[in-house]
Formats: C-alpha cells, structure tokens, sequence
C-alpha cells in the first residue's frame, strides 16, 4: 500500500483543510506512525520531537482568522513564571512543564517554528509578549505575501534531545514521614 | 480488547486503562501509544498514554492519564495556576483545562484545586499544601471529599480565539515594502 493509498483510508472522511494538511505533513515526513479516527501522529520528524494533525479544527483569531489543526512540539524548559507569558502572547503555544515539552498550534508548519521561536525568545527574555506579538503578527503576514524568513524556516535554536533536562519533576510539600516502630516496644517511635 | 491495546505498556499505564475502562467502558480511539476516551461526564477527554511522565508533586508517582475539562482561566491567573502544578495544563485557545496524574482521583483533587486557586483565589502555597495532606488522607476515614468528585461544574464559553492584529492597513504597508503592487 502507497503512502497516498494509506492516506485515503485514513483521512479519507476528514475535512478537506484537515487531509490536505495531513497529505502535506506526510509528503514531508513520510507516513504517520500512528493513526486514529481523530488524529495522526509522527514521532520525531526532525527537527521536531513529535506532530500531530487533528482532523477537528479549532478556531483561532491571531494573528488572523485561521483553524489551528496543527500541532509541533518540541522539549523546551520553560520556567514557571514564563508560562503565562507564553500564554499571553499566543494562546495556541501550550506548556506541558512536568514533562518539559511545548507544543505550537496552528494550521501550517511554517507558522510553528515561528511560534516556537517566539516562545524561545520570550522564555530566554531577549523580548517581551508585545515584542514577541508584534514580530509574530508582521512575521506571518510576510510569510502570507511569500516573504521567505528564517524564522518560518525552522528553528532558530539548536532544540535540545530527549534526556536534556527540560522537564520539571517538582517536589513534594514536604518529606513523607513515614512512622517507625521502635524495636521491642511496639510503640512508634 | 484492551489487553491487546496495551500490549506491551508498563503496568501502572495498563492499570489506569483498566481502571478507566471499568468506569467508562471501552476507548473510542486507540493507537500504539495512546487511548482516548470522549465525553464521558464529567470529563470531555479521557487520554491515557503509554509514556509515563516522572511527577513528584504532590508525592513521587507517575502521570499516565489525562482528564480534560472545558473551565476558563483568566489571563491574570495562569501565573499562580502554574505555579501550583506542572500537570494541570491549561489550553487557552481551547479553553480546556487538564491535569495528568496516576490516576483519576489524583487528577479530580488537581482540578479542585486548580478552579479554587483560579475562579476562588486560593492561595498557591495552601493550594499545594492541601493537595499533599488530601492525598495522605486516602485511605482513611477523613478522606478529603476533594478527592471523590469535580467540586465545580465544568463548562464551556472558555475558549480564547484572541483577536486578529493583521489589519487591511498592515496588508498594504507590507505589500508597499515588497514592491507587490508595482505593475508587472
């Protein structure tokens, strides 16, 4: 079976938007390696650490009405107090601190790596969430006219592998006290 | 069937998928790595993975299963939401909020507290310190009913699209700076 007959049984019944950005994903990455009635799934299709292409489409305003559909994700350490900067300059780039991962959300690849090179460059303080709105909201409609930049390339950091250390296990309130029984006594201690 | 889903998986992930499946019934979706659950009230999402994320808060476990609901969370709240746990994820544009433990009353006690600190203003500190203890108090007679049931009604109408910024006048000025609108 082609890649291209794999799609068809797959996303056959998604909406257009939905299997052309599936057919696009694949003619770049190759086939999915998982495949649900919902979404597709390439694991490290590099630079990427993982993408996702959802068949059900959410509706997002900026910097222009578009349906993000989807998703990039790369390990990336984002401090806690980042995390609502990040939010508030696109609601679309989510933050899974525990396991060290961010995801962008859009419905292009291009418009991702811009996302994420925003949220690096904010996380890293070389700008502020207007800077980082600003650059993306000029940034995508460059990319609209078919302005090549490099930010829409690929990413303009070295992303770090998997074992970098970018997640964030946390720490317990406080040690567990666990009770002891003092020998001989049948007493706690 | 899910014996051959999760084939392969680790224990305590073939565990919330037992679990899950005993209160839900089967998954709706399944791949190699995941299996996901939709609209099974209270939750809008059910995902259990078969990757294991290492948490240490509020004690040493693993996150395996995700449970999502629709619940807003104001701009000038996401700080001390983060702050108060790493897997209680909010999705802005989405308006989703989730949280990822070992199990699903791990999750039901993060979002208790989640919506107090968000939509109550609970303190983060005494939001972490009352995770810690409700956990300690599971299997006894004091079990902290934080632990058994959403306290708050999840509900839509949280969703961010944001607004858009590119205008007509951007537009133009951008196609001025490329020379589009020089004839051919």
């Amino acid at each position: 079976m082609t890649v291209a007959d794999m799609l068809d049984r797959v996303v056959g019944d998604w909406p257009a938007e939905a299997s052309e950005a599936a057919r696009r994903t694949a003619a770049r990455y190759g086939p999915p390696d998982e495949a649900m009635p919902s979404r597709l799934v390439w694991n490290h299709p590099l630079p990427w650490k993982r993408l996702v292409v959802n068949r059900d489409p959410v509706e997002h305003r900026f910097p222009q009405p578009h349906q993000d559909r989807i998703e990039g994700w790369i390990d990336l350490e984002v401090p806690r107090e980042s995390t609502a900067d990040l939010a508030a300059f696109n609601g679309s780039v989510r933050v899974e601190r525990t396991h060290g991962e961010v995801a962008s959300t859009c419905d292009v690849e291009a418009v991702n790596f811009l996302a994420v090179n925003l949220a690096h460059d904010l996380v890293k303080g070389r700008i502020d969430v207007e800077e980082a709105r600003r650059e993306y909201t000029e940034m995508v409609a460059g990319h609209l006219m078919g302005r090549p930049q490099p930010y829409t390339s690929g990413f303009a950091f070295e992303p770090l592998g998997a074992g970098a250390g970018t997640a964030d296990e946390d720490r317990p309130v406080a040690p567990h006290e666990v009770p002891t029984v003092a020998r001989g006594t049948g007493r706690r201690a | 069937m899910n014996a051959q889903l999760t084939e392969g998986w680790p224990s305590t992930a073939k565990a919330a998928v037992q679990a899950t499946t005993d209160k839900y019934g089967p998954p709706d979706e399944a791949s190699p790595s995941v299996l996901i659950w939709h609209h099974r009230a209270p939750w809008k999402r059910v995902v259990v993975s078969r990757a294991m994320v290492p948490h240490r808060f509020p004690h040493a476990h693993v996150d395996v299963v995700r449970h999502v609901v629709d619940h807003p969370v104001p701009m000038d709240r996401i700080a001390d939401l983060a702050r108060f746990s790493g897997s209680v994820v909010y999705d802005r544009t989405r308006g989703e909020l989730s949280a990822h433990c070992e199990d699903e009353e791990g999750n039901i006690l993060a979002l208790n507290l989640a919506h107090d600190v968000v939509a109550g203003g609970l303190d983060v500190e005494a939001a972490r310190r009352r995770c810690h203890e409700a956990i300690e108090t599971r299997n006894s007679e004091r079990r902290d009913p934080y632990l058994d049931r959403l306290a708050f009604e999840p509900g839509g109408g949280g969703a961010d699209p944001d607004e858009a910024t590119i205008d007509g006048e951007m537009q133009d000025r951008l196609r001025r700076a490329l020379g589009a609108d020089r004839p051919a």
